[in-house]
């Protein structure tokens, strides 16, 4: 601010420097035409004698243009100049101009009264001339003040001027030098960087003033477009992540159309063929093959019902609803043992029950359920028979701090390595000999544990299976 | 009926003991049934091991092919045969692919190699339409 002051005054002052140069050159010129004017006055005064004729309008021409010297002089002096002419004792030249016009005024009167007739010739002569000379005497002392004057602006403003303007400079290139170490300081400051102190208590602290206010004002632009970055790109994985998955979503579900109308069709497909069979064998009296053949009949059916009942559990298993309930597993267990009693033999088995529990487990029974059959179910289908143990079915049911823990494990035949990360596929099935499944067991568990957010994992070889479900804890 | 060499590739022990029935009953005396394509792969590659073992059944003449089998499946299969016909005796065996799948897709995919001659639709076979069918495959 200080700086744009010292500048428009030190222009102004130049300016006005100038400006009066100017003027006193104007000063200079009207003096000599004064003086011109003055000579003309006196060249033709002294050519008059008694004999010759008065010219009366040619000398009041000459007096005319005189008197219109200091006129134009006391135009041209302002209220400044007269200040400064009075403070450089110059005012005398104000003074002589004044003078100057009275004098003219009267010199003027003088030829009026000659014309009238009211003066006398060579009296008249005389007196224009003391006029005349009065006037060339007035160019004379005017010269004096105006050079003085003149003199007084070059030696005093210009060395003023010149003055300023070098401070003026000192002080540019000092302001500009603080600017620069200033900014050099902060960049120092912020470039060296401390672990405690976030960027804007370290600008807060050791940058001050504009700059300050300039890094503050940078720093919360660059953090509010970071953050529109941020968000934006988070926008398109989230976007990109739903495309995916909603693909994934789509492909499942052709894949299983496709399977479902494969898996429906082919025992309908092999009983319409084998009840041919069995006419034809009862026709031709081979009733044993009959027999056989409406045992095969009997098999397809008991599969499609399974498949039909896999669909429909994964179905539920989307449509469930989610209410959780104090789950009584004992009796789950027991409802459980109950059903598949009806499939197969359980006499052969032995199953193992491990339930250590704090508090009851609190979540969807329906799924929880499920979950359960099926892997108990699995462990008891794929036993190994080759082992001389008793196929065994151990569930252990632990409550961990934020989670309950359920452990389903079996000495029955694995699964093959190469295929463990199928397991959880829809319409898988590893043991074509064995499996009368429908594929779909292990992807309803897997749906269910999705749906209760917990996880699923899997140990298996030669020796047995073991599943392991992690399951959080329903925040009551 | 000329004598024909058939091996039937189908995980499904029902399906194989069907076509096996239909095929008998339309004359085919020599069947060999594999139920993956995996191991029809290797009783294929030990070619001069099976020709002194099934002297009368080896090496077929038609291969049904399942498409859905565990291991390997009728696809897998179709392209790990079709580098290994081009260097035993192999040249001359046709493949007819024996599915439940009717999609298009699965035809036109097995259609794309010119050892397969015909796809049949698993449950729409009757004998008379088989008997056509082997005659005109051979």
């Amino acid at each position: 601010m200080l700086i744009v002051l010292l500048t428009v005054f030190e222009i102004t002052l130049t300016l006005w420097s100038v400006f009066e140069i100017s003027n006193g050159v104007k000063f200079h010129e009207l003096n000599l035409n004064h003086f011109k004017y003055s000579s003309q006055l006196m060249n033709k005064v002294s050519s008059l004698d008694a004999n010759s004729n008065v010219k009366v309008d040619n000398l009041r021409a000459v007096v005319l243009n005189i008197r219109q010297q200091p006129i134009d002089c006391m135009d041209t002096i302002n209220v400044v100049n007269k200040f400064i002419m009075e403070a450089i004792d110059t005012d005398s030249a104000i003074a002589l101009c004044i003078q100057d016009i009275k004098d003219a005024d009267h010199a003027l009167s003088l030829i009026d009264d000659f014309e009238n007739g009211s003066l006398d010739k060579e009296i008249f002569i005389s007196k224009l001339k003391a006029s005349a000379v009065t006037f060339n005497q007035t160019s004379i002392l005017f010269e004096e003040p105006v050079s003085k004057t003149l003199s007084f602006i070059m030696k005093f403003m210009i060395p003023l001027v010149v003055i300023i303007s070098f401070f003026n400079i000192i002080f540019i290139s000092f302001m500009s030098n603080t600017i620069t170490r200033s900014i050099r300081h902060a960049i120092q400051q912020l470039n060296h960087k401390k672990k405690k102190i976030s960027l804007s208590d370290d600008i807060s602290k050791n940058v001050s003033g504009e700059l300050k206010v300039l890094l503050q004002a940078a720093q919360k632009r660059i953090t509010s477009e970071m953050l529109m970055v941020e968000v934006n790109k988070k926008l398109e994985t989230l976007d990109e992540q739903r495309t995916e998955s909603l693909t994934r979503a789509n492909q499942e579900l052709s894949q299983f159309a496709y399977r479902t109308s494969h898996d429906l069709k082919a025992p309908l497909s092999a009983t319409k063929i084998l009840t041919r069979f069995i006419i034809e064998d009862i026709n031709a009296g081979q009733l044993e093959n009959a027999v056989q053949d409406t045992q095969h009949v009997h098999d397809q059916m008991e599969k499609l019902e399974e498949l039909v009942m896999g669909i429909l559990s994964l179905t539920e298993a989307d449509s469930t609803e989610n209410i959780n309930s104090s789950i009584n597993l004992d009796m789950v267990l027991d409802d459980i043992q109950q059903r598949l009693s009806g499939m197969m033999n359980l006499s052969d088995y032995t199953m193992e029950r491990h339930i250590n529990l704090d508090h009851a487990l609190v979540n969807n029974q329906t799924r929880i359920t499920q979950i359960l059959e099926n892997l108990i179910s699995n462990a008891l289908k794929y036993k190994d028979n080759s082992k001389p143990d008793v196929p065994f079915v151990r569930i252990t049911i632990s409550e961990l701090v934020e989670s309950y823990q359920l452990d389903i494990e079996d000495n029955g035949i694995g699964i093959p390595v190469d295929r463990h990360d199928e397991v959880f596929g829809m319409f898988k099935r590893f043991h074509p000999q064995i499996s009368f499944g429908s594929g779909l067991g292990l992807a309803i568990v897997k749906k269910h544990v999705d749906y209760l957010k917990g996880t699923i994992s899997m140990e298996t070889s030669d020796q047995g299976t073991k599943f392991s479900i992690n399951i959080p804890k329903v925040i009551v | 009926m000329k004598r024909v060499n058939v091996l039937i590739v189908d995980d499904n022990e029902l399906d194989r003991y069907i076509l096996r029935r239909q095929l008998t009953k339309i004359g085919v005396e020599s069947i060999i049934e594999k139920d993956d394509g995996s191991t029809a792969l290797e009783f294929l590659q030990d070619y001069d091991k099976n020709a002194m073992l099934y002297p009368d059944e080896f090496p077929p003449v038609v291969i049904f092919l399942d498409i859905n089998m565990p291991k390997l499946n009728g696809f897998d299969f179709l392209k790990e045969f079709s580098t290994m016909r081009t260097r035993n005796e192999l040249a001359s065996v046709v493949v007819c692919m024996y599915s439940s799948s009717e999609r298009l897709e699965d035809k036109e995919k097995a259609a794309k190699f010119d050892f397969v001659a015909d796809f049949i639709v698993k449950g729409e076979v009757t004998e008379a339409f088989l008997a056509n069918k082997i005659t005109s495959l051979r």
